[in-house]
């Protein structure tokens, strides 16, 4: 059967603390002090550490001073020009031409007839001359060349109306920026 | 002052007499009985000569600072089962279905007695009450001699709390005292149901007797017939053979007198366990 846990006494701490058995207390004393060896033994072992890593320095210290001085290698002097030139040629060998040029081949529809692409590496930019046979069109290019994902900022640089064609074509010029945005 | 840390004093209370023991449980030995008074029969308030004759017992002995265990007469108090009902949930549930089952068995108002119980929202529970008037006389006693009360139980319960890992699933308990007999009847190893058959039916039982009753009582409770009667407290020898009607019959927790030593004086008490207050108090004692 099992115990009953009536109790007509009053509720005090001494009431609860003369309930707990004492293989309770055992129990309890038990786990504080093995806590208690752990703690000191960590402590042992913190302290010990740290005595092995101030070896460990010092050993460092000692061979750093047996070491002999490393000469120090002048690099080669390389003109601005030079400099220049070599950026130049980087920049120019990192663009993403195949990108560029698939954009600008997905977004020219049939009613625009480019006639001449200029890129600028250096600046990230593409300059594309072109015409169009509406204003309209010229308009709906640029905004198709924004879609593309390639170019974050088309503008029209310069813009007019060839009176000689018969077909009164507009002739323009636009300005198409790619990569990270240039200050 | 070691010894106010492992002695206790245990107070065993009943109508008719108290009785005194101081206990150690470092280094266990024999216990010294204090005090073993009776209540004069023609007191018109037996309870508040109680109070009164413990207050007085303890102002007499050196008692202040230790622990005290009173024991009282399961008829001080009213054991009773409380099935909660299907929807309880909280303690205020099934204190509120002890409540009212007090009520119900005693039509009696429970706001003059203080009951305390195994809560249980699932199962059947015991229940014990007991009058606010004697609780807060014994405790004044207690208090105003320095003693520092940590537990005050029926006689039934301390048996059960003593002996419940003995106890096989399907024994019975009874706890005599003063020719009454607390049952606690079990089912699968749970309290379901407590009796206490009044002194009238017990002053002459005998064994061969008891059988009978105890089925008698199985078939009220609808309980399978008892095969073992585990007795303790004041069990008249007249119970004290092996078997009885196809009914086991034995002993829980005999203290020897002589394990009750008596203290150095000539105002000591001579250890008598037939003495109400100290078979009280003795319940639950290591022999």
């Amino acid at each position: 059967m099992r115990a009953s846990g009536i109790n007509l006494a009053p509720t005090s701490l001494r009431r609860m603390v003369w309930r707990i058995a004492p293989l309770t207390w055992l129990l309890g004393a038990a786990g504080v002090a093995l806590c208690a060896g752990a703690a000191w033994q960590a402590q042992a072992l913190v302290s010990q550490l740290d005595s092995t890593r101030a070896a460990l320095e010092r050993a460092d210290a000692r061979l750093l001073a047996k070491r002999p001085a490393l000469a120090v290698v002048a690099a080669p002097a390389v003109g601005q020009a030079q400099a220049d030139a070599v950026n130049a040629a980087v920049l120019r060998l990192n663009a993403p031409w195949r990108e560029l040029l698939d954009a600008l081949e997905a977004a020219t529809p049939r009613t625009i007839a480019l006639l001449a692409l200029n890129p600028d590496p250096q600046k990230r930019l593409i300059k594309a001359q072109a015409e169009a046979r509406t204003p309209a069109d010229m308009v709906a290019f640029a905004e198709s060349l924004k879609r593309q994902g390639v170019f974050h900022a088309v503008r029209f640089t310069r813009h007019a109306t060839i009176e000689k064609d018969p077909n009164q074509p507009i002739q323009f010029q636009l300005e198409a920026r790619w990569g990270d945005q240039v200050p | 002052m070691r010894e106010r840390w492992t002695q206790t004093l245990r107070i065993g209370v009943s109508r008719s007499g108290i009785g005194l023991i101081s206990t150690r449980s470092w280094p266990f030995g024999k216990s010294p009985v204090l005090a073993a008074h009776s209540v004069l029969s023609d007191s018109s308030d037996p309870l508040r000569a109680a109070g009164s004759l413990l207050r007085e017992t303890l102002q007499a002995h050196a008692v202040r600072g230790l622990l005290a265990r009173i024991v009282l007469c399961d008829t001080l108090v009213r054991l009773f089962m409380v099935t909660p009902p299907r929807n309880a949930a909280r303690l205020q549930d099934t204190r509120a279905a002890a409540e009212m089952r007090f009520g119900t068995l005693y039509d009696d108002a429970p706001a003059q007695w203080h009951l305390d119980a195994d809560w249980d929202s699932r199962h059947p529970f015991l229940v014990c009450a007991m009058p606010r008037d004697l609780r807060d006389s014994l405790l004044e006693a207690a208090q105003s001699a320095g003693l520092r009360v940590v537990e005050m139980l029926p006689q039934f319960v301390v048996a059960l709390n003593r002996w419940h890992r003995v106890l096989a699933p399907h024994d019975w308990l009874g706890v005599v005292h003063a020719n009454r007999l607390t049952l606690g009847i079990p089912q699968n190893g749970r309290l379901v149901s407590v009796r206490v058959l009044p002194s009238t039916q017990m002053a002459e039982l005998d064994a061969t007797a008891l059988a009978p009753l105890l089925t008698q009582e199985a078939l009220r409770m609808a309980q399978p017939q008892p095969r073992h009667l585990r007795l303790c407290g004041m069990v008249p020898p007249r119970w004290l053979v092996p078997e009885a009607d196809g009914l086991r019959l034995s002993r829980l927790g005999v203290i020897p007198a002589a394990g009750l030593a008596q203290r150095a004086g000539p105002s000591a008490p001579a250890a008598d366990l037939d003495q109400p207050g100290l078979a009280l108090a003795a319940t639950g004692m290591r022999a």
